[in-house]
Order: C-alpha cells, then structure tokens, then sequence
C-alpha cells in the first residue's frame, strides 16, 4: 500500500492538491497542507496521484 | 489512422493538456511539440531555486521519460510550430506539417525586453542570469514585479549591490492597489535593495545606464523583469481570433478558440478577455483544454488565482484580484502582514506577506463567494475599524 508524505518546509498553501482530491488534503489555517488520509483507499490511487503532481513545488509525495 | 491530438508547446499548459485529455480515457494519439531542447520543464523553479548559489543545474523536469511512456504519447523536442491552417488541421513547423485532429495551443510567452538586458523567462535564460550572478559585483534589475523581485533576492544572496528601477510608482501596479502595492515597497526596502519607482532607463552607452532621475550607473549586469507577451505570432494569419492589444488568443470559458478543433490555455489564452499569467490558471487551464479537445461534454474553466514568491526571505501569496474598491492591511511583525481586498459586496483578493495561514483561508473564502463582512468577520477585523 502506498503512502502519501507531505514536505511542510516546501509546502506553500497553494491548494491544488485539495481542489483535486479534497477527501485527501486540506490547506490548514496554519498554511501548511494536511494529509487527512495517509494512504489512497481502492479506487481512488488515480485521484491521489494526480493531486500528488499537482503541486507545483513538489511538496507532495507517494511512497511505495 | 487518425492524427489524433496535438498539443504545441512543453510548459506547464502544454503537460496538463495531455494529463486532461488522457484522464478521460481518451486512447488516440498524442503529440506533445516544444521548441525547446529540453523535456517539457517547471518554470516557477528558474527565478528562485535554480539561481541560488548552490542551487539545481538541470532543467526541473515536470515529468520524466517513464511518466511520458506511460502516458502514451510522444514528445518532440527542438520543434518550432511557425504556422496555422485549421481548415486543414495541420501545423506547421520547421521540422515539417504535423496533421491534428484536435489541438491545444499553450505557446505560453515570450518575455519583454531592452537592450543590453537579459530575460528571465526559459531555462537558458536562468543559466544566462546565474552566470552573470557567479561573477557580478553590482546588478541592475528593470521591473519591480515578481521576476525583478526574485532576481534582486537570489543576488542580495550573494551580496550583490542591487539597484531596482520600476517605471510605475508602486510594485505590481496592474495586479495590486495601492496599500499592497506600499507594502510591497516595504518589502523591497527591506531586503537592501536601492529602489528607483517611478523611474525609467533613458539611455545607454559608454559611461553608463542613465535613469530618468539622473543618475548614470554601471552595473556589471542588467536583468529585464517587465512581463511577457503572449507567443502567437505564428498564429497571425491563420483565421483565430487574437486579442487586438496583446495579441493573445480569444478563447471561452470552455477555451475553445473561434475556429473549431482548436483550444487554447496558459499565457498564450485570453479567457474572456482576461490574461492569467500566472502558473496555477497556466496549469487548470491546461487540464480543461486538454480534456476539451478529445471530449464531447465541454468542461468550464474558473479559477481562483494564486501566485507565490519569496522576497528577501519573506513569503508572499497573492490571491484572487488584488485590485478592488477598497484594500484593508492587516499588519504582522515588520513588513509583513496581510491586504485584504473588496470589490462590490464580496472579498476579491488578497496579498499576504509572510501569513500563509491568512492565504489559505482567503482562497477558501474567495472560492466560496464569501461577503466582504464575513470576510472581515472570518479575519475578527471589528467592520467599524474596516470602514
């Protein structure tokens, strides 16, 4: 099972991780992107990989 | 065998486009053309990460070898696209015709400049900028924007006399009113920089850079950060709709172009009359034009802008419009602090420096429609003090 990693000392708030996978990732009040389930659920490692590289700072990674 | 569809251009737009289009489960065909030598590549990265001074030297690739094959579709690098004929559904490019059966424009732009000055737009040019770093004791930079700003910063690094010249009075005068456009200069000041607004360049030659306010200086270096105009001109002729002004292509909020089989996204678009030019709306716009153009059911395109920067060590965040009825700046330590926005009734933008909590929640609330009260409410701003 893969799993996902967020980088806060990349991370800028930008939010197109949540505007694509928002059951996934929410920008905190902090600034700083949580990850609200670690690992994709069956069916939705598609979703989660595009939410992945749609960072444009590369703050977001799936491991495994 | 069907030409299936094209995509002109390896920025950001141009990888989204083939994203979207393959996301729907389209199987045809996919051509990616860039005339650059290299992979399609990150642009955001060359103005911050790759001119420090012990920063990356490649290209920042956005995606590598493996992620194109499992995409399906080819890339051709080194290829110019220097023609249009929709009739037809074929491009012309200086390694000859390539036939489409559906076709994303994201030629992105091509950026302003002066004489004697070098650009900071494509990778050549941030190697171009970071030779001229490695070596500078003094530098000129032209634009007090983004780019200007981000050059400043990677040579301030370095401790690098640097004078910024703007013509305008205030930084980011078109994206930004005048508190932001104040606290901007803040920032500026802060970082060491000489900063000349409303100030131009009226001569060159062998003693020096003569500015408008008199003074004559002698930079070992001259960088341009004074925006981008649209890259269409090999489009001229061929039947599309381009922007009068700034020759951008017309597109719609599905966009499409005038002429069918043709979409347009990124700084090559003008979606209703509105330029994005910035990475997020390049990139959205990529995804829609992509699956768009190989899909019967139009999706619309709507975002809310966002760009990010890091100015002398600080963050700044610019959301949604920035320029409205009214600005409010909520004050932090220092420079920083947040400008919150009104335009009519509801919260339209906001600039934050060094607040990335107050950005996000700003997007949220921008996204969502939120009144300009209940923005003021959200930020515990007292409405009385707001007014």
């Amino acid at each position: 099972v893969s799993h996902i990693e967020a980088d806060h000392g990349l991370c800028e708030g930008i939010g197109m991780c949540e505007t694509t996978a928002d059951t996934y990732f929410q920008v905190g009040d902090d600034g700083f992107v949580q990850v609200l389930q670690d690992s994709p659920a069956a069916g939705d490692e598609k979703l989660v990989k595009s939410a992945v590289e749609a960072c444009p700072v590369f703050a977001l990674k799936l491991l495994g | 065998m069907s030409a299936g569809l094209l995509v002109v251009g390896g920025s950001i737009a141009g990888v989204r486009a083939v994203e979207g289009a393959r996301s729907t489960g389209y199987d045809g065909p996919i051509t990616l053309i860039t005339a650059e030598p290299h992979l399609p590549y990150d642009r955001p990265p060359l103005s911050k990460d790759l001119l420090a001074i012990d920063g990356p030297m490649d290209p920042p690739s956005l995606r590598d070898e493996e992620a194109w094959a499992e995409l399906d579709a080819t890339v051709r690098t080194g290829v110019t696209a220097t023609g249009l004929d929709p009739a037809a559904r074929v491009v012309h490019t200086d390694a000859g015709d390539i036939r489409y059966d559906a076709l994303v424009i994201a030629t992105g732009g091509a950026a302003r400049t002066l004489p004697g000055a070098i650009t900071m737009r494509s990778y050549a040019d941030a190697v171009a900028v970071r030779t001229a770093l490695d070596s500078a004791q003094s530098l000129l930079v032209l634009g007090a924007g983004f780019i200007g700003a981000e050059v400043a910063t990677a040579a301030r690094t370095r401790d690098i006399s640097v004078t910024v010249v703007d013509a305008a009075p205030l930084p980011l005068g078109r994206a930004v009113g005048p508190v932001g456009g104040q606290a901007l200069t803040d920032v500026h000041l802060d970082g060491g920089v000489d900063l000349r607004l409303g100030t131009s360049v009226v001569g060159s030659g062998p003693d020096g850079i003569e500015l408008s306010d008199g003074t004559v200086l002698r930079p070992d270096a001259v960088v341009a950060g004074i925006g981008a105009i649209p890259a269409t001109g090999w489009l001229l002729g061929s039947g599309l709709a381009l922007d009068e002004l700034c020759g951008a292509v017309l597109v719609d909020t599905t966009l499409a172009s005038s002429v069918p089989g043709v979409w347009v996204a990124g700084d090559a678009a003008a979606v209703d009359g509105e330029l994005g030019q910035h990475w997020v709306a390049a990139a959205d716009q990529g995804r829609v034009a992509g699956i768009n153009a190989v899909s019967p059911e139009a999706q619309q395109w709507s975002g809310v802008a966002f760009a990010w920067s890091h100015w002398y060590g600080h963050r700044i965040q610019y959301v949604g419009e920035c320029v409205g009825d009214q600005e409010l700046l909520i004050p932090a330590d220092g420079v920083s602090g947040l400008v919150l926005v009104r335009d009519g009734e509801h919260l339209s933008g906001a600039l934050a420096i060094d607040r990335p909590g107050d950005a996000a929640k700003a997007r949220r609330l921008i996204a969502s429609g939120a009144t300009w009260d209940a923005a003021l409410e959200a930020y515990s701003v007292v409405a009385s003090s707001a007014s």
